[in-house]
């Protein structure tokens, strides 16, 4: 009996991790189908939403508690639209946009089709040494089929991936509210982002890292387009556009060139004004005060301290701690700029001003682009800008600079055991 | 006679193919690469001693195996093996043999491990007052750059202008790092997360770098290795990334060196930048 038991025993070990692996492998397909939409989004916002609701019922007073009410309901009957929602968006955005594996490249978005089809579709590589795929090579790991900061090693990583389909980036050298250059995008993936899981590229061919940047932009538009269309579904020229386009043929073509003209080409309001006019939104770097680095130094700590309010978020120690100033309502800051950076269908994340004493800066980290980011503040994550003049923002970023090494003596190397020699 | 003797052939292959994938590697460009540092060459003699060693006594194990195969096939030895209760002197023999040989390597690499690994062998500015090298009171060489591992890059920090790492005027790069030529030179390694390991095959360094500790090595780019560049890159699995984590070193006469930390600085204080070019111009 014993033995047969013994015997018996790797076969079914052996059994159970055939069945687990399979199981597991079969999910991963399932999620891979799902990547490729911004389903997960607005699905996750509602039921945040209604799990808000539900809490503050039990605190609610009594003549709330019926307001309440109607709005859970109202959400839960959001919830229950979404499906149909998402098959008219998905149907018209694959329409527009293509799939992974075969982008379709409009001429609305400007974009270089030759790039988009290094940077898309499954790995490959010929013996002459010319790869393509790039971004399932490099990037999808962590940013996602779809570009939706949610690929397998995402949610391990703190701060989580950027998820492109928001079309907000944090790291430019142009203004809040305004789209990064593809340098910009150029210097991210060159020297990465010291500070986060994001690495370095900076080795791979200059033309793979332009394709990289194009794929980019690509799936930010077509994550935007999808997002505006979720938004605007119910307004009126858009419910008529999209049953039009649903309906194929050539009539649902002369749609969907509506669609496009509307959500992507529209001067004012569409998703291409704010990328093409990016170039011309770089913030101007006004030249360096002459004055020594020590004074500049001791002129940026009265600023920190003073009229640059940094203190409020990053203490009076410069570490980081000082948010506990600042509580006006910064749950809702931080809810909502994460939401626009990162995927939502994960659990919240804190976001804390950074230790400046900490010798890494997190971002790209020449003078220049710590003026920018001093100048406009960080868009999205709640950072001002300092209300200070241009040229005194050289001052804050020589002391924030300094900061690092204010206290900080060099630490000795490793010591070996010092015996006799 | 039996057929069944033949099938020892099949068992000589291994050390005959064994030695000879050994003699074709250089000629299929599987060799070591190309050693541009100045110690390689004990690292390479060392590697190669050991591997004739372990090589013959390979080639004389399956030779003895395939014999005695090929001699006491059961077909031409019907008579049933004597069981013995082992020879003591035999045994003795092969204990001290291998404890000998493995003692005499100890001892005959210990000069080459000491070099590349006690730190008070570390290049030194200058030997201190007492005058004997390897005492306390010499004065190291300043390292070059501090070199830090991180899932999955090489984060490289020179000291800059003061020659002192950690101060303000610190120059960052990532992945690419520059060395003088024909200097002796020490490195600074870390790690910000996991283990990881500085390996540097083309100077034959390589050196674990742990997670808390702050380390040296130090070698030299020999003359004719300049305006060549050779791969850094991890050799501990580090996660799931741990192929992409290369960098690359770039050997630099000094002239160019000094040009490249230049650049280097000038990129880092430049206070304008020049327009992108606009589509029509690229």
């Amino acid at each position: 009996m014993k033995r047969t038991l013994s015997k018996a025993r790797p076969s079914v070990l052996a059994l159970v991790t055939l069945a687990a692996s399979l199981a597991s492998l079969a999910g991963c397909d399932q999620s891979s189908q799902a990547y490729f939409t911004a389903t997960s989004a607005p699905k996750a916002e509602i039921q945040r939403s209604i799990d808000r609701l539900d809490a503050s019922l039990a605190t609610a007073k009594d003549e709330q508690k019926e307001d309440i009410r109607t709005s859970i309901k109202n959400l839960e009957e959001e919830l229950g639209a979404l499906p149909e929602k998402q098959r008219i968006v998905t149907t018209i955005v694959d329409a527009m946009f293509g799939t992974p594996d075969k982008p379709i490249v409009l001429s609305a978005t400007g974009l270089d089709a030759n790039k988009i089809r290094l940077a898309a579709g499954p790995t490959t590589a010929n013996q002459d040494g010319n790869t393509g795929g790039l971004y399932r090579r490099h990037c999808v790991h962590c940013h996602g089929v779809a570009g939706n900061g949610a690929g397998p090693t995402a949610e391990f990583l703190n701060p989580y991936p950027r998820d492109f389909r928001h079309g907000w980036f944090k790291f430019k050298s142009t203004g809040i509210n305004e789209k990064p250059t593809d340098d910009d995008l150029r210097r991210i993936l060159r020297e990465g982002i010291n500070g986060t899981a994001m690495p370095s590229f900076k080795l791979l061919p200059a033309a793979e890292i332009d394709a990289l940047v194009e794929y980019v932009k690509y799936l930010s538009i077509r994550g935007e387009v999808e997002n505006t269309l979720y938004k605007r579904f119910d307004d009126d020229g858009i419910k008529e556009m999209l049953a039009g386009a649903m309906k194929g043929g050539e009539a649902g073509d002369e749609f969907r060139a509506l669609i496009i003209e509307d959500l992507l080409s529209d001067e004012a309001t569409g998703v291409m004004a704010t990328w093409k006019r990016a170039n011309e939104r770089i913030v101007e770097v006004v030249p360096r005060p002459e004055v020594s680095s020590e004074e500049s130094i001791q002129k940026g700590r009265e600023i920190f301290y003073g009229k640059g309010g940094c203190v409020q978020c990053h203490g009076d120690s410069a570490m980081g701690d000082g948010q506990t100033y600042y509580v006006n309502d910064i749950d809702a800051t931080r809810s909502n700029a994460i939401k626009q950076l990162v995927n939502p269908s994960f659990p919240m994340q804190a976001l804390k001003p950074r230790n400046l004493r900490y010798t890494v800066i997190r971002g790209p980290s020449r003078d220049i682009d710590l003026y920018r980011r001093l100048r406009n503040g960080i868009d999205a994550v709640g950072m001002p800008a300092p209300t200070i003049p241009p040229e005194e923002v050289w001052h804050l970023v020589d002391y924030v600079k300094s900061l690092p090494y204010e206290f900080n003596e060099p630490g000795p190397t490793q010591s070996e055991n010092t015996r006799a020699n | 006679m039996g057929k069944a003797k033949y099938w020892s052939i099949v068992y000589l292959m291994v050390p005959i193919f064994g030695v000879g994938l050994f003699v074709a590697a250089p000629a299929l460009r599987m060799w070591l690469p190309a050693d541009v540092s100045e110690h390689g060459h004990t690292i390479d003699h060392l590697f190669v001693f050991i591997m004739y060693l372990t090589g013959a006594v390979f080639v004389a194990t399956e030779c003895a195996l395939v014999w005695y195969l090929w001699k006491y096939d059961s077909k031409s030895n019907p008579a049933p093996t004597k069981f013995t209760h082992g020879s003591h002197s035999l045994e003795v023999v092969w204990t001290i043999l291998p404890a000998a040989t493995l003692l005499f390597i100890a001892i005959y690499q210990i000069n080459a491990w000491a070099d590349q690994k006690l730190v008070r062998r570390a290049p030194v500015e200058s030997v201190g007052p007492d005058g004997v090298r390897g005492t306390a009171d010499d004065v190291p060489k300043a390292p070059i750059a501090e070199v830090t591992g991180r899932q999955f890059e090489w984060r490289i920090r020179y000291p800059g202008p003061d020659g002192v790492l950690h101060t303000r005027d610190d120059l960052l790069d990532v992945n690419d790092l520059h060395i003088p030529v024909d200097e002796e030179l020490v490195l600074v390694i870390k790690s910000e997360d996991v283990l990881h390991s500085f390996f540097l095959p083309n100077f034959r360094v390589k050196q674990d770098v742990v997670p808390g500790m702050k380390q040296k090595v130090w070698f030299k780019a020999v003359k004719g290795s300049e305006g060549r560049s050779y791969d850094l890159v991890c050799a501990e699995l580090c996660g799931w990334g741990h192929y992409k984590m290369k960098g690359r070193v770039t050997v630099d006469t000094q002239s160019d060196y000094r040009a490249w930390l230049e650049k280097l600085s000038f990129e880092q204080h430049k206070t304008s930048e020049p327009p992108p070019a606009t589509a029509e111009e690229q």
